[in-house]
């Protein structure tokens, strides 16, 4: 009787503890983050942060819902859909994956994810995250954040020091806007590896990343084609006036014109690689310029590393990026930066420098990037205000000093940002 | 008058205990011993940078609602947060899909209830809502 009880009781617990599982399980969870904001600049002859002078409401609004399902005790499917201001609204998955939890300090997880190039990449649309309106666009300007594949995690802890190692892999075909305009990519071989480390109020980084890109730009060769037979017309009217040669000058000529037309609206990409083999000749290089200066599963190389420190009262990130392009149509870029910021009680001042500057290739790949004015300059000074006006609600306020030492080969001009925001998590 | 200076020394040591005592409290069935858990442990543990007691089983923090006084106490002394900091903390993992915040109860009570039989747990009370049910592994 006495055992029949007890063995009643336990069927009772494991009923209990099994619907206890069940309802902690069956739970779907529902997080959210938005930003809305506006941002004025005092200098319309500039491009910062994708602001164009007067008032934009757009550029900085953006909402996202995260929704996420424990479907069993080691897995969690998760979507997180995107919508920005700056997509017109179109909404997108920014993450949408499955995550299997092996250990308590491993973790796999499969879908689309993103890419960690650096510090603050996994989480880069999430404004109440960090002090800023948004990410500075020094460091933070890869067209691409996402991509489809798997990476996993280890987790793992040296004495007080704790450490995480993230590999990932995998490929993004999707239409990137660069230069405001839209190219079909393929980003294949998406590879990389990130180390974050915390001790104590410190953090530590290391990441790098390497894809394979290919874009749908070209070589316009009726262009190239036209500017070759005017050139050679041009010689032989020169070499020897008569009707004929005159005639063959202004048929070119015109052919010219046309081709002009076309090539002056192709893309700014598609002018770069054609513009690529026609210096280069005119420039007597010895370069395999339409390999060189294409796009074509050339690989991009992204190296990042980060030191944090935050005790609560003050906090300062400074982080430095290295990218490497095999491609002479992208230049290869530095950039860094460095933030300090204090807090008092709910308002926290920030203070925030940052500087990106393309470095040429060396020789005559280096001639013809410099001949196409592709290379640029920057530095921005940021001071912001955050305000958490309660635990989900943040309102910052920015002034931005935005230097372009040097932009599209030229010396560049400079404009002052003023950014407001208010950034909520549901 | 000495009596006075001595009242008003003593009543101004005890200051800065009027703010809640915080006790961190894991399940009598944990064999972590009180020694091996020290402050900065515990600071790990709850921001999810360590999953693993001293003696490798698994560790599981339990947080109080928020609001609630004790947890504001918490925050400041073991995790140098306040609770936007700590939301802002939170909200990085989980919207990197990295992890989801902790475990949240309303009341002591609660709490004692959820850890007394789960030695994966580890929580915090009100130092003066410590009893049997339930064992003491810091205590500030």
């Amino acid at each position: 009787m006495r055992i029949v009880t007890i063995i009643r009781s336990a069927i009772a617990i494991s009923v209990l503890a099994t619907s206890t599982v069940h309802a902690e399980s069956s739970d779907l969870n529902i997080y959210g983050f938005m930003s809305v904001g506006v941002g004025i600049l005092d200098n319309d002859k500039v491009t910062i942060e994708g602001f164009e002078g007067e008032g934009n409401f757009k550029q900085d609004t953006i909402i996202a819902l995260q929704v996420s399902k424990q479907v069993n005790d080691k897995t969690t499917a998760t979507g997180q859909l995107v919508s920005r201001g700056t997509d017109d609204f179109k909404t997108e998955a920014a993450w949408a994956f499955v995550s299997y939890q092996a250990t308590e300090d491993f973790t796999a997880r499969m879908g689309r994810l993103r890419i960690p190039f650096f510090y603050y990449s996994e989480f880069l649309e999430v404004g109440y995250a960090y002090n800023w309106v948004r990410l500075p666009s020094d460091i933070y300007n890869i067209p691409f954040s996402s991509f489809d594949g798997v990476d996993f995690t280890q987790r793992f802890s040296i004495g007080s020091l704790d450490n995480s190692i993230q590999v990932n892999y995998g490929r993004l075909t999707d239409d990137l806007n660069i230069f405001d305009e839209d190219y079909k990519a393929d980003l294949r071989n998406i590879a990389g590896i990130s180390l974050n480390s915390t001790y104590g109020d410190w953090g530590f980084r290391l990441g790098g990343q390497r894809t394979e890109m290919t874009l749908d730009s070209q070589v316009d060769t009726a262009y190239v084609t036209a500017v070759q037979n005017a050139t050679i017309a041009e010689a032989a009217y020169n070499a020897n006036q008569t009707p004929a040669t005159g005639a063959n000058l202004q048929n070119a000529g015109a052919t010219l014109a046309d081709a002009q037309v076309e090539f002056n609206n192709s893309r700014r990409i598609d002018q770069g690689q054609t513009g690529a083999v026609l210096l280069s000749q005119q420039m007597g290089l010895d370069l395999d310029v339409e390999n060189e200066f294409s796009l074509d599963g050339h690989t991009a190389d992204f190296y990042n590393a980060a030191i944090m420190y935050d005790n609560g009262d003050y906090s300062f990130i400074t982080e430095i990026t290295a990218i490497e392009y095999e491609s002479g149509l992208l230049v290869d870029n530095r950039a860094w930066l460095a933030s300090v910021a204090k807090r008092i009680g709910s308002t926290t001042t920030h203070l925030t420098y940052s500087n990106s500057r393309d470095v040429l290739n060396s020789g005559d790949s280096g001639k013809l990037q410099k001949a196409l004015k592709l290379q640029g300059e920057d530095k921005s000074v940021t001071l912001g205000l955050r305000y958490d006006y309660d635990v989900n609600t943040a309102i910052k306020v920015e002034a931005q000093y935005h230097d372009e030492l040097e932009h599209q080969g030229e010396k560049g001009d400079h404009a002052m940002l003023y950014s407001f925001a208010v950034d909520v998590i549901f | 008058m000495k009596y006075l200076s001595r009242l008003i020394v003593s009543v101004f040591l005890l200051a800065p205990l009027a703010h809640a005592e915080i006790a961190v409290v894991v399940s009598p069935k944990n064999g972590n011993s009180y020694t091996s858990i020290n402050k900065e442990l515990i600071n790990r543990i709850f921001l999810a940078k360590v999953s693993n007691f001293p003696d490798g089983t698994v560790a599981k923090p339990v947080y109080l609602k928020q609001g609630s006084e004790v947890r504001d106490t918490f925050n400041r002394d073991y995790l140098s947060k306040s609770e936007s900091q700590l939301g802002r903390y939170w909200s990085r993992l989980r919207f990197s899909g990295k992890a989801q915040f902790p475990k949240e109860v309303n009341s002591a009570e609660e709490l004692k209830a959820l850890i007394a039989n789960d030695p994966s747990l580890i929580g915090y009370i009100d130092a003066l809502d410590v009893d049997d049910t339930i064992k003491v592994v810091h205590q500030y």
